[in-house]
Parts: structure tokens; sequence; C-alpha cells
């Protein structure tokens, strides 16, 4: 409980100079407790910061971590997926894909926003005109390989008038992921069928634009 | 907010106890105000703290009633509402503190099929969160007594077109959707220790049999105690 010292006058021995100082290292030494720092909010993150490098690129701070992929609108950014290429397999969307380490069983949130749009051929000739009831491909955000429960998305085809069919597609959710290193991937499957010459119908392509993916792990 | 200031002298000097009085005093002072400029802070960041002595932020996640640590729902099954019927999704469940903030995130694919109602029916599509404090409710799952009440700004809505049902009478599908991140937080705290969190879904003016289908669900809660 910080240091009382009266001051010095006159002559004194040796031992008041030693008690002196003895008090001095025991308040050094494990003396000093709460009372005795200041109470203005002087602590700050570079106080308590332990970073804990595991990857040349990651860093586990002490409560949280963000990781992020922001990829800008632009047509050098685009991830474009060929149907007669690539077939119906799922397939990466580029630059929307992170792999993050965890030390402990972490809460995860992943959210995704993207905008993506089929192109490349005519309308949709469908029972009810202008409608989104062919769907074009299916965007999945996939844990270590496996597509997650409730993370899928449906793009549809554009109709031959109305372009509603393109909109931004996003998703949100949360995952417990145990101790280790963890690939978050956005993946997209081709409705093939839809796209091969043979079915009469000329949809070549699914454009994937602007999108972000945000990770944030939340230790316990 | 200081460093400690040692009043010098130097062999040769006259030595008297002004010095060493100037000195402790000074160590006096700082010694119930210690502060930045008596910790180094590069000694305490990546060389002297151990591994977990840093307690993180105290975050905990809801959990759904008898399930697992989020409720999601798959492309198979859906969840249909028909027209009229209110569903509601879930609650989560979250145990309260005091004033915690929370975050909840409800995600999902949405869409309306037909719409054989006729000319000048816009079937609206609307999903709302809700809260709810349940302490005298007996089956703990928000179903009665206690009223939720609205998470504010967490209205979603979709109303769909029917333009083309005057050319075209069925089969107009439209899809939509939905993803939401809200926060949540009562000032002073909420005044149960177990907090309910649902979402509300409805189909307004739906016509003769129609319903709007969910898809692909995600819907979670997570706090933080203040």
């Amino acid at each position: 409980m910080g240091i009382s010292l009266t001051a010095l006058t006159g002559i004194h021995s040796a031992a008041t100079a030693r008690a002196r100082l003895t008090t001095i290292e025991e308040f050094l030494n494990g003396g000093i407790v709460q009372a005795d720092l200041a109470t203005d909010a002087w602590v700050r993150r570079q106080h308590i910061y332990r970073p804990e490098v595991r990857y040349p690129n990651w860093v586990r701070l002490v409560s949280a971590d963000v990781h992020w992929r922001d990829v800008p609108v632009g047509r050098s950014s685009r991830s474009i997926h060929h149907a007669h290429q690539l077939g119906s397999a799922w397939q990466p969307v580029a630059n929307a894909s992170a792999t993050i380490t965890t030390s402990a069983t972490t809460t995860v949130n992943v959210l995704l926003s993207m905008y993506v749009w089929q192109a490349g051929g005519v309308g949709v000739a469908s029972p009810g005109g202008d409608d989104e009831s062919v769907k074009a491909c299916d965007v999945g955000i996939f844990v270590n390989g496996t597509q997650q429960t409730g993370c899928n998305r449906r793009v549809f085809m554009l109709g031959t008038d109305a372009l509603y069919a393109r909109k931004q597609v996003t998703m949100i959710k949360q995952f417990s992921l145990s101790a280790g290193v963890h690939d978050i991937q956005t993946m997209l499957k081709l409705n093939n069928a839809e796209f091969q010459p043979s079915s009469g119908k000329n949809y070549k392509r699914v454009y994937v634009d602007c999108r972000n993916l945000v990770i944030d792990a939340q230790y316990k | 907010m200081a460093q400690i200031d040692l009043t010098e002298f130097f062999p040769g000097d006259a030595f008297s106890a002004t010095e060493i009085n100037a000195s402790m005093s000074n160590w006096v002072t700082q010694s119930t105000n210690i502060d930045e400029y008596n910790v180094r802070e590069e000694g305490i960041t990546r060389r002297i703290i151990e591994t977990g002595a840093v307690a993180p932020s105290d975050m905990r996640d809801a959990t759904s009633l008898g399930g697992p640590l989020t409720l999601a729902v798959s492309a198979t099954p859906t969840m249909i509402m028909n027209g009229g019927n209110v569903v509601r999704l879930g609650p989560l469940v979250y145990d309260e503190s005091n004033g915690d903030m929370l975050m909840i995130r409800l995600s999902f694919e949405h869409t309306v099929p037909d719409d054989t109602s006729g000319a000048g029916t816009q079937p609206e599509f609307g999903v709302y969160l809700y809260y709810g404090e349940f302490a005298s409710d007996a089956a703990a799952d928000g179903s009665a007594p206690g009223d939720w009440t609205f998470v504010t700004a967490s209205d979603r809505k979709h109303q769909f077109d029917d333009y083309y049902k005057t050319t075209a009478a069925t089969n107009l599908e439209e899809r939509g959707y939905c993803t939401m991140q809200v926060p949540l937080s009562v000032g002073g705290g909420f005044s149960s220790s177990t907090l309910y969190i649902a979402a509300f879904y409805s189909l307004s003016d739906p016509g003769s049999g129609n319903s709007a289908t969910v898809d692909d669900l995600a819907f979670s809660a997570m706090g933080w105690a203040r």
C-alpha cells in the first residue's frame, strides 16, 4: 500500500538508511496492491497484448481474432465459373476463403456477402414467365471440406425481361471449432444440366463480383 | 503521472539528507500512482505473460432448447408457413449475467412459390426478432406466460410482386435472401437471468393455398458480460 517515508533530518545511522531501502525493496517485491495503481484508464492494448505467432501471417489476440477477405467490384477481380470447363462439382470462389488456427475450442461467426449472377444466355422460358424457377448454381460455406448446415444459397437464371435474379447473396453462420487448423471456404456448384448446350439453353457462366468473407473468432 | 525521479548526487558533492529526501519524496508520491510511466510495455508483452494469464472477455453462447449450439435447418426439411400463420423459430436460451450485450444472427433463404389469389394481392413475407424473460414459465420455452419484446430494427420484409399474375397465373416463384446481425442490450440488465430469443415469421395476405418456404437457415446468438 504505497511507500510511507518520513523525511530525514539531522544525523542518522546506517540502520535508518537500511530500513528505508528495505521498505522500498518490499514494495517492489510484491508489495504493490491494486490501490497503488493510477485510476485513470492508462492500461492500453500494448500492455496486455500477447501475440502467439503460429504462421507467418497469423497472430492470436487475447480474446478475439477477425480474418477477412475483401474483393472489390471490377472485371479483373471477378470469379468466373464456366460450366463447360468445371462441370457441376463444387468449386472454390476465388479470394473468398481463409484458413484459421484455433488454440482451443472457439466460437466462430462466419459472414459471407457476395454479388452473384448468371449470364451468357437468353432468358428463361418457364411456365410463369420471368420467375425464379431455374437454378443456376448453389453457393455454400464449407469448413474443412464439408458444407455446413444452413449454409446454402441458390442463385437463379435471369429472366427475359426481369433481372431480379441478380442479388446479393448473404449468409451468417456460427460454428464451434475445436483446436487446430480450419479451412473456411466459399464454394460454388453450377447446375450443370441447365448449362449444357444439349439442354437447348445458352446459360454459360456465373459471375461472382465484389465479395466479403469475415471470420470472427471469439475465444473463451 | 510521472516517473520516479532520483535527485542525483555524485562523489565529491557535499552529502546531506536533502538529496535523499527529495528522491524518497518522489518515490512515495509515485508509489500510489503507478501508471504507464512505471510499467515497461515491452517487458509485459511478448516475453513474460504466461499463456492464459490474461482472461479474455466473458463471452457466452446461447443454446437452443434441447438442441445444438445453434438452430439450423438445411434445404431438407424446409420450414413451411401457411398463409396467416405465424411461425416461431426457437427460442434460443441465453444465460444472462448483468447487463450483457448480445449479438443475434439470423440468415436464411426464402421462397414464395406460387400466388394464385388473383390480381391485386401482394403477399408480404416478414421476419422479426423478439426477446423474452419468462421467470415464471414452468415450461421454460417462452410458451406461457410472458410477453415477447420486439428487438429494435429487426424486422425484414419481402413484398412479392404480382405483376405477372395478369398474364401467368401460376408458378410465379420469387426468392430472397435475408441476413441480419442485430445487437440486443438493455440498460441496467435484463430482469431475468434467463433470456429467450426467437424469430417470428409471417406471411400476410397470401391468397388461397399459398405458403412461404424458408430454407438453409442459421440462427444464433452470443453475448458478452459488461
